[in-house]
């Protein structure tokens, strides 16, 4: 089991010229539920990018979002593209920035993987195998 | 010695204090204690609440299970604090997330989104009910959650909510004696104040 988890974290680590996605990680939810998919990237290049979408065969509906904070209560809204800053490091992370993965086709458990795609504007797509799990495990 | 007159009083002041700051209960923020709430577990039974907790120090979260960022986090925090209170025997500690969705949460909603996290719902309990009664309860509690963003994919719309990130601690009586913010609760501030409050 805990090889698996290991070649599934290497796995999760992808990288297309000097434009890096890593520590991707989906939490668990139910089949028809919905759950969210996190990730660095890290961008080593003088050039800024910008990341345009996120897909993935495992659920109906895939998109960027981002949590925010209003009057003492919190929501979420959809989000079109993510800039990217050259020798920068965005970060989607619980409360923050997350890929929304909507009507997932099947349960999602941990010690299980998921394959996401991600569009960026000038490295074009990355492919991330990301862990199941809950965070901290 | 006569400064003795004055340091005396002034230490056992001070004793007081920090001896009230650490062992005697938070006050009431929300009294549930004459409420009668009647909703329904994972389970499908029937569930008076606060009355069925009566004895029990209960942690409680608020949340709706389509939620995908902030909810799944409350419900994990107060998991953590439960492996963390188990450890010590805390039988008399009880766990609870109330659903402000009950039109999508029914009770085998709840289930499912218990089992997937490797919850056991018999000692995590998961709450759904009348949306009148529901909303009566949120409102006691001072849980705002008012449907916001709309997706619309592929013709399918889904709503979310904009809703408070709370975990609250209820004592045996069914006082709400302290609450934090759900999603980045503090755990050791949790574990402290539940045993202050217990």
């Amino acid at each position: 089991m805990y090889i698996f988890l290991i070649l599934i974290s290497l796995l999760s680590f992808s990288t297309s010229g000097n434009l890096e996605v890593k520590d991707g990680w989906v939490r668990p939810a139910a089949k028809g539920m919905n759950t969210a998919f996190y990730f660095k990237v890290e961008n080593n290049a003088d050039k800024a990018d910008t990341l345009l979408s996120v897909k993935s065969t495992i659920a109906k509906t895939v998109q960027m979002h981002e949590t925010f904070k209003k009057d003492g209560m919190m929501g979420m809204r959809h989000i079109d593209a993510i800039p990217v800053n050259a020798k920068s490091t965005l970060e989607f992370k619980p409360g923050g920035y997350h890929v929304m993965v909507m009507n997932l086709n099947k349960d999602l458990m941990s010690g299980s993987s998921a394959e996401f795609t991600l569009h960026f504007k000038y490295f074009g797509d990355i492919k991330v195998n990301a862990p199941v799990k809950m965070p901290g495990e | 010695m006569k400064n003795l007159k004055f340091v005396i009083p002034v230490a056992f002041t001070l004793f007081l204090l920090i001896f009230e700051g650490c062992s005697s209960k938070p006050g009431v923020i929300h009294d549930l204690s004459g409420k009668d709430y009647t909703l329904v577990n994972s389970n499908g039974s029937v569930v008076h609440f606060p009355g069925d907790y009566k004895g029990k120090t209960v942690v409680l979260g608020f949340i709706y299970t389509h939620c995908p960022d902030i909810c799944p986090m409350t419900t994990h925090n107060i998991n953590l604090v439960k492996k963390e209170l188990d450890k010590d025997g805390a039988n008399d500690v009880t766990y609870v997330d109330i659903s402000f969705d009950p039109d999508r949460d029914a009770p085998d909603v709840l289930k499912k989104y218990a089992e997937v996290r490797g919850i056991n719902t018999d000692q995590f309990h998961f709450l759904t009910g009348n949306k009148d009664v529901v909303k009566s309860l949120l409102k006691d509690c001072n849980i705002y959650a008012l449907p916001g963003d709309t997706t619309v994919a592929d013709g399918d719309t889904s709503y979310f909510f904009i809703h408070t990130d709370r975990i609250s601690v209820m004592d045996p009586e069914g006082k709400i004696r302290s609450e934090y913010k759900g999603s980045t609760a503090n755990m050791e501030e949790l574990i402290k104040d539940i045993n202050r409050i217990r």
